[in-house]
């Protein structure tokens, strides 16, 4: 949204309308399997198979960030926690589904992925998920704005503030979805902007 | 007439894609940065080594079974066929699952793999299984067709003036068949160097254990359109000198041998 920004082809200034966190999820548990992963700081754990979204990719750049998060907020999990996990990493996916597809499939022991990556059916059958606490998480912010090349502006504003309304806050989260703190009301720059 | 215009039909439709990616890579700066980054380095390092290990095994484990294939006439036989090709026609991405389901910890060898040691996702051997599965069946495919096209009769009557049957297929059969075996090389080790999906499915992506050069540029791409196009030029380029150099050796070799 910043590169568009600055190339101003924005017809409206961005508004956020939904958050997204991190979680870590890990296969439902198989009893042939040694200790399974129950916690963050079992991440940390030797033979652990852990598998994250490449830097390049925004939830592979939040993994990072909450992997170094826990390790400067929880000295209880050892003072090389960070330089552990990331040891543990197995492979650099190049999206966040690629990740889900290897705990799905039971070839790593943990993924880190937003809460909205993982379907309600993947929950109920394959997957397990392990909270990260808000004070070590790293809240993904979508904005969304108007473009100045729309064909439809009337519309293009009309979808912007139906995102914003009660109704899209309520489909958006139940889906995974946060609704952003308080909901900035939506800013229309004049047309000849 | 129809000859000169079909060719400068297939030399665009080719060549301006890849004329016009070279273009716009060369336009760039800070091509050679990126052609000589630890990224570019390390992948193309990996891909070389993975897919001369590939085809060292798709040579020597693929070429007596094409000879089994094309002289065969089992319908057993017959039905391998067929099999052996299917992962031509398969997506990649599913032969990366089915990989992972035949190899994977969870596959149906895995366990056994497992109780010996061997933990195969996530590792170059992985990558090199992977180039196997999907390429493979070119080099197979070709080099039947090129044993086939060598007449049963030659072999006989090499045999028959008291050849053995092993220096007969080193001396008659193999050079016969040499045209087609080359271009099976060619197209397999392509395939093997350009493979993509089932690797980043069975092998995962991590820099320097499984970031071949596909995967490395899939990579760039999220952030980098030029480190992404760099990387394929040179991927192109490192293609291009391999096939080559194929051409030209498999040359020198039957023209010494005849």
């Amino acid at each position: 949204m910043g590169i568009a920004q600055e190339a101003n082809v924005l017809a409206s200034s961005p508004v956020p309308f939904a958050n997204n966190s991190l979680v870590v999820i890990v296969p439902v548990s198989n009893p042939d399997r040694g200790e399974p992963v129950r916690g963050l700081q079992d991440l940390a754990r030797d033979g652990v198979k852990l598998a994250i979204a490449q830097e390049e990719v925004p939830a592979g750049r939040y993994a990072r960030v909450v992997i170094d998060q826990l390790a400067a907020l929880r000295p209880a999990f050892g003072h090389d926690y960070a330089e552990r996990v990331l040891g543990n990493v197995v492979s650099e996916e190049a999206n966040v589904r690629g990740v889900v597809q290897k705990v799905v499939l039971n070839e790593v022991d943990a993924g880190i992925v937003y809460s909205t990556d993982v379907s309600g059916e993947e929950v109920d059958t394959s997957v397990g998920v392990i909270p990260i606490p808000p004070d070590a998480n790293v809240m993904a912010v979508y904005p969304v704005a108007t473009l100045k090349e729309s064909e439809d502006p009337e519309t293009a504003a009309a979808f912007v503030e139906f995102l914003l309304s009660d109704q899209a806050q309520l489909i958006l989260r139940k889906h995974g979805f946060k609704s952003p703190e308080a909901l900035p009301r939506v800013v229309r720059t004049g047309q000849e902007g | 007439m129809v000859g000169a215009v079909s060719t400068i039909v297939c030399v665009l439709f080719v060549g301006l894609p890849v004329g016009a990616l070279l273009l716009r890579a060369a336009q760039r700066e800070g091509l050679l940065a990126s052609l000589t980054s630890d990224v570019a380095i390390t992948a193309l390092r990996l891909s070389v080594l993975t897919s001369i290990a590939a085809m060292a095994i798709i040579l020597v484990a693929g070429t007596p079974f094409a000879y089994v294939l094309a002289r065969s006439r089992s319908p057993l036989v017959a039905a391998l066929d067929s099999l052996v090709e299917l992962p031509i026609v398969l997506p990649p991405v599913v032969a990366g699952v089915a990989m992972l389901m035949a190899f994977g910890r969870n596959g149906v060898l895995g366990p056994w793999l497992e109780s010996i040691g061997i933990s195969l996702p996530f590792t170059s051997a992985a990558v090199i299984f992977a180039q196997l599965f999907v390429a493979a069946p070119f080099y197979i495919r070709s080099a039947k067709l090129g044993f086939r096209s060598v007449l049963l009769e030659y072999e006989e009557v090499s045999q028959t003036l008291g050849v053995s049957p092993w220096l007969t297929f080193w001396r008659l059969t193999l050079p016969l068949a040499g045209p087609s075996i080359v271009t099976g090389i060619a197209l397999a080790w392509a395939r093997a160097l350009s493979e993509f999906g089932a690797t980043i499915m069975f092998a995962g992506n991590l820099m320097g254990e499984t970031q071949t050069m596909p995967l490395a540029i899939m990579t760039a791409i999220e952030t980098s359109l030029d480190l992404a196009l760099a990387l394929s030029v040179l991927l192109l380029v490192v293609s291009v000198c391999i096939l080559a150099g194929l051409g030209l050796a498999s040359r020198r070799w039957w023209q010494s041998r005849w």
